[in-house]
């Protein structure tokens, strides 16, 4: 691009916000800074502005000052520095994606704004970034000038913050609009990001998800599952299974250490009877780092061991689990059943009670099976989210 | 001495004669087997029966029933009910009305808890608690999440006692289990092996309610309209409340494993439900 279109380009998007814009733009960002502290609260009050206002706002974020004299590989270029940080965009896509999910139940519309909202911000973020000049830039938005998304300036560990971005959302989504609802998200990300491996762990979740729906006793064994007419599914679903773990198995090769994915390719094998799942889960409750996935990897063992072990390796891995998370009752009917299967009824109708009677104050640390089992939201990715967009 | 023993976990009493110190010793084994079940002429129980009037296999072999007699025990109640989030609204109302006529109705003996679940399960009240206690929690229900019917089930079968008869199970559902760790086969094992009886009332719901009441002598109840819901609840009490418990010593020392049972009424037009059958460990 020659310099003079360059700079005929950058005029284009300059312009002063009126004051309503400014007042638009205000309460946005407040909103977004409070999120770290209140985050439902900043989720549902910027559900709760109107929907002009918020497209002000983000409009206003294109706006910003220029400064003619600066220099980049030789050309005259343009420098803007953007009302808007980039961590600034980073927040607000993320409370946009927490308004859009909590608005799900009630306004599906709305919802969907706030999704688009969040693209449009990300997009933004995408074209603006520029290490190079220290975070002041020299491109506009690119899809202010039809650009398509995919170029990004971000790098390093920021970089993945996009596509964990689109995986978080359409987590978040899928339980009101199920797969092919949110099927044209995910190709939008994986069409910019096509390496990314939470990308592909949603990609296996499609695949396996329907199955868990369909099937609600397919931890029974894979081999014993029936459709409501009676016939035996039993070889689709395997194949089901298995593909949607060669695609958590495409994350691990992106990223060998992703922990959710190892997790799945071990609970997939336990569904299968494949004899790697009681290797691979107590290989994850030894190594994982945090207790969710070790959690996790114990309920996976116990459930292997009921079938294919000794009672002893059942209660033993139940027991953990239940140990380490005690207010958690899928760990305490677990170890409750195992009790109960090893013929030691009195123990295990004290197990029973107490799962009927754990503390639930703490509903924001719920149970991890549940999210495990949905494919729902899952907790260290918000919380890596979150940390980049407020360090 | 004989000693009675629940269908569900039966004991081989042993009762020792002791001659002179001179004679052999000898040792003698009976067993007792009791058996309740529901005797129903439409939606009516059938009163009035006796021993002479049933017929009994124990796998296969005829048995001679020592009595049968309208249950003595009061009865034990579970409530265990759906509050998932499909639950919200009307449907809770009508839940929560329900609940309220099943407390209003206790006898006196006679006794009351609550397990509400949505992808957590939960005791509410427990036995003993006081009629108010019971109404303040049916009133403070609310309903939201998941359903893990099948884990909610299989807790509140672990905490039933054994060894006792007119202990019910009155579960609630109105939706597939979506949640749940346990398996369908696990929970089933779980009720076979109890002494309660399952009277399950469906509004849609898991097709594994109708397995829980059959493997227990219960019943399913499928409503067409959230009204029906306290008719419903109270008629299951007054069936549970008319069910004969049937006695008898089988004619050999039974065998472990699993004994098919299987009941009739003689000379009566009557549908009898029973437990499918036992397990001797």
């Amino acid at each position: 691009m020659s310099s003079r279109l360059f700079v005929a380009v950058v005029l284009l998007c300059l312009s002063i916000a009126p004051p309503a814009h400014a007042d638009a733009l205000n309460d946005y960002l407040r909103l977004i800074a409070s999120y770290p502290t209140s985050s439902a609260e900043a989720a549902r009050g910027l559900a709760a502005l109107p929907r002009t206002e918020i497209t002000q706002a983000i409009t206003a974020c294109l706006t910003g000052t220029a400064s003619h004299n600066a220099q980049s590989e030789g050309r005259r270029v343009i420098l803007i520095t953007f009302q808007c940080s980039p961590r600034t965009l980073m927040g607000a896509a993320i409370v946009h994606a927490d308004a859009a999910i909590r608005l799900l139940p009630t306004d599906r519309e709305l919802a969907e704004f706030h999704v688009q909202a969040g693209r449009r911000v990300l997009s933004i973020l995408l074209g603006k970034r520029d290490l190079r000049n220290n975070g002041a830039v020299h491109l506009p938005a690119l899809d202010e000038i039809g650009v398509p998304l995919g170029v990004t300036g971000l790098t390093g560990e920021e970089a993945r913050f996009v596509p964990r971005w689109y995986a978080l959302t359409i987590r978040g989504l899928l339980a009101y609009y199920g797969f092919q609802g949110v099927r044209s998200l995910l190709d939008e990300a994986f069409t910019a990001y096509p390496d990314a491996p939470e990308l592909f762990v949603i990609n296996g979740l499609f695949l396996e998800l329907p199955l868990l729906r369909s099937f609600p006793n397919i931890r029974a064994g894979a081999d014993r599952l029936e459709s409501p007419t009676g016939s035996n599914v039993s070889e689709r679903a395997r194949r089901q299974l298995e593909t949607a773990a060669a695609e958590y198995r495409r994350a691990l090769t992106a990223s060998p250490g992703h922990v959710e994915a190892k997790l799945r390719v071990a609970w997939i094998h336990h569904l299968l009877d494949d004899g790697r799942s009681w290797n691979e889960a107590t290989a994850i409750a030894n190594s994982a780092p945090d207790d969710s996935d070790r959690y996790l990897a114990l309920l996976i063992r116990g459930g292997i061991a009921e079938r294919h072990r000794t009672s002893a390796d059942a209660i033993a891995s139940y027991g953990d689990a239940h140990r380490l998370g005690p207010r958690f009752q899928t760990g305490c009917v677990g170890l409750s059943e195992a009790l109960k299967a090893d013929g030691q009824i009195s123990r295990a109708r004290q197990v029973a009670t107490e799962c009927l009677s754990l503390d639930t104050s703490d509903e924001d640390d719920p149970d991890p099976w549940w999210s495990f089992r949905a494919g729902l939201l899952d907790a260290p990715t918000t919380e890596w989210l979150k940390k980049v967009a407020w360090p | 001495m004989m000693r009675r023993a629940c269908i569900a976990a039966l004991v081989i009493a042993s009762q020792a004669t002791h001659a002179a110190a001179q004679q052999p010793r000898f040792r003698s084994e009976t067993a007792v087997v009791e058996l309740d079940v529901s005797v129903m002429r439409g939606r009516v129980p059938v009163a009035g029966l006796t021993a002479a009037d049933f017929e009994l296999t124990d796998n296969g072999r005829r048995q001679t029933l020592i009595s049968a007699v309208v249950n003595p025990q009061p009865i034990r109640v579970t409530l265990v009910l759906d509050v998932s989030s499909s639950v919200s609204g009307s449907r809770l109302e009508n839940l929560v009305r329900a609940g309220r006529a099943v407390v209003d109705q206790m006898r006196p003996g006679e006794t009351a808890s609550l397990i509400t679940f949505s992808h957590r399960a939960r005791l509410r009240v427990p036995f003993g608690a006081s009629i108010d206690e019971f109404r303040r929690a049916l009133t403070n229900l609310t309903a939201d999440g998941s359903t893990a019917l099948r884990d909610a089930a299989d807790l509140a079968l672990s905490t039933e006692s054994e060894q006792r008869t007119g202990s019910l199970i009155l579960l609630f559902s109105d939706g597939l289990d979506t949640m749940s760790w346990l398996t369908e086969q696990q929970v089933i094992e779980s009720a076979r092996r109890s002494s309660s009886v399952i009277h399950a009332v469906r509004a849609g719901g898991d097709p594994i309610l109708d397995k829980l009441s059959a493997v227990t002598s219960g019943r399913t109840w499928s409503i067409g309209s959230d009204r029906e819901l306290t008719e419903t609840f109270t008629r299951i009490l007054d069936e549970m409340r008319a069910r004969y418990v049937l006695t008898y010593s089988p004619r050999e020392p039974p065998e472990r494993g699993w004994h098919e049972l299987k009941v009739s009424v003689k000379n009566v037009r009557a549908d009898v439900t029973a437990r499918p059958g036992y397990a001797v460990r």
